[in-house]
């Protein structure tokens, strides 16, 4: 393998195998699309993970299952938009539905992803304080740490950082293997789509409704084409962000039944707790001081991902709509208006959770659930811009498949919204046997 | 697209990092305006942005609920 220098100043690496320079092009590509399903594992994940787990046991593990082709099919489609239009899928409301729906989808982005990043930094607080480092410390210094991990004007810095980190997950599967789940349990609970045994009660529809808002987020479509267009990633380069999404997704997904099955494992020795940290303490007696570290340490890891991923959705979006230089390849006097939404969103966020007496539990599950909510309307722009032939043209728009699968997933979120909404507003209307 | 084609020895294959790549032409919306909508699809619109502030409400109230609980 060579590295050379042309007169075109192209650094191009040479390669004599066919195989070894897809593997290539496949590895300058990844990124966007495992870095935006990872990080959707945040903290509020974990949370919501482990109580399932805690809860029903593995029993809706099949749900997992059931998300993942619901979100690579969304994220193939904001990865085709990025490359296609080269631009954030902010910007492409904006461009496309006009100033009206693009302020609103911003706000909607921003009021969501805000609540968001205080649940992240709540968890770094709770989790930290668990390793008996004060909350007032470990908040600021993790804000600080974020903010230094994107103003140094470099996005493959900025990117490689946020991969090792995200390989830094895998340590869930060495948490799930020390439960010794029984793997019989496990297969069928996946692939057997059922209600966990019992009532149907409204708990159980509120975390269903929370684990769908918390596997497939809105903040994730803005980031991820933010991020394609920041990579500034090729027509041909689409089949390989299509397998970087791709085995984003499978990963993401198979961290996320390794939470429920630590989550089960409290279940299995009657543990009760509030929080995962709550249970990584209790876990020590039957699991060792490694699980309880374990989990705790890759409670921050998942906050830091949630936050910067988070964040930057944000700032990328704020910089789009208001027309402002909005790139990581900027140094901060290029861009100030960009790195300064940054660092206003990570900083306030961190200064709420140091308020004592916080409810963050409750913050957590309702910032899920409007994700929830907010997601169908969210996938319906994307809908829109992916069937529009003007700005497309027939090449990138959506097969009439694509359009099948995609409202029928749409059908299935607004479903589950409005069930949600039935049984806040008429819980005795709707009787789920509680 | 440049970043796959073989140079002199067809032999051999090379790969640009994207953002070594020269740039692409990409598909533009700046001379096209806002997306031309049927009625139906602006009444659907309108009717999804009343949903979202409903929903909105909905969640806000049902988290003031809970927290009112949990406070008593």
């Amino acid at each position: 393998m060579t590295v050379i220098e042309t007169t075109e100043t192209r650094p191009r690496i040479v390669v004599k195998r066919r195989w070894q320079q897809q593997l290539l092009t496949f590895l300058m590509v990844v990124g966007p699309g495992l870095i935006v399903m990872e990080a959707d594992n945040d903290a509020g994940a974990v949370s919501t993970y482990v109580q399932a787990g805690a809860q029903y046991g593995n029993h809706l593990v099949w749900l997992l299952l059931l998300l993942l082709p619901i979100t690579y099919f969304v994220q193939e489609m904001v990865a085709r938009l990025g490359i296609a239009t080269g631009k954030g899928h902010a910007a492409m409301i904006y461009g496309r539905f006009g100033r009206w729906w693009g302020r609103f989808s911003l706000f909607d982005l921003l009021f969501v992803n805000f609540l968001t990043l205080i649940t992240e930094f709540a968890a770094i607080s709770l989790a930290l304080s668990h390793l008996g480092i004060s909350p007032y410390i470990a908040v600021p210094v993790a804000a600080l740490g974020l903010i230094v991990l994107v103003v140094t004007g470099s996005y493959l810095r900025w990117e490689r950082t946020v991969i090792a980190l995200c390989f830094v997950d895998v340590l869930w599967f060495v948490l799930a293997a020390r439960t010794h789940a029984s793997y019989g349990d496990v297969t069928r609970n996946t692939l057997l789509p059922h209600f966990p045994p019992g009532p149907i009660t409204s708990d159980l529809v509120f975390l269903i409704i929370a684990i769908v808002g918390t596997t497939i987020a809105p903040w994730q479509l803005f980031f991820q084409q933010s991020c394609v267009a920041e990579k500034r990633l090729r027509f041909a380069d689409l089949t390989w962000a299509r397998l970087d999404t791709f085995i984003g997704a499978i990963f993401t997904i198979l961290v996320a039944g390794a939470m429920m099955l630590v989550g089960s494992y409290g279940k299995t020795h009657g543990i009760s707790f509030e929080d995962p940290a709550q249970m990584a303490d209790a876990l020590v007696p039957f699991a060792g001081e490694f699980m309880r570290k374990g989990i705790l340490l890759l409670m921050v890891n998942a906050a830091v991902l949630g936050t910067t991923a988070i964040s930057l959705a944000s700032s990328w979006a704020y910089g789009e709509v208001m027309g402002w230089p909005h790139s990581l390849h900027k140094k901060i006097s290029e861009a100030p208006g960009f790195y300064a939404a940054y660092i206003f969103f990570v900083v306030s966020a961190a200064a709420i959770v140091l308020i004592p007496h916080m409810p963050l539990q409750l913050v957590i599950v309702s910032v899920q659930v409007l994700a929830g909510l907010i997601l169908p309307s969210a996938i319906i722009f994307l809908q829109l811009l992916l069937n529009d032939h003007e700005l497309l043209g027939d090449q990138w728009v959506n097969r009439k498949w694509n359009n099948w699968v995609n409202w029928i997933i749409i059908a299935l979120l607004f479903a589950l919204s409005l069930t949600l909404a039935l049984q806040v507003l008429a819980p005795n209307l709707v009787h789920f046997g509680r | 697209m440049s970043t796959f084609i073989a140079h002199c020895d067809p032999e051999v294959f090379s790969v640009v990092h994207p953002l070594d790549d020269r740039p692409e032409e990409k598909c533009s919306d700046e001379n096209l305006g806002p997306m031309k909508m049927s009625q139906s699809v602006r009444i659907s619109l309108f009717v999804l942005r009343a949903y979202l502030v409903a929903m909105i409400g909905l969640v806000l109230y049902r988290v003031l609920e809970v927290a009112a609980f949990a406070h008593h």
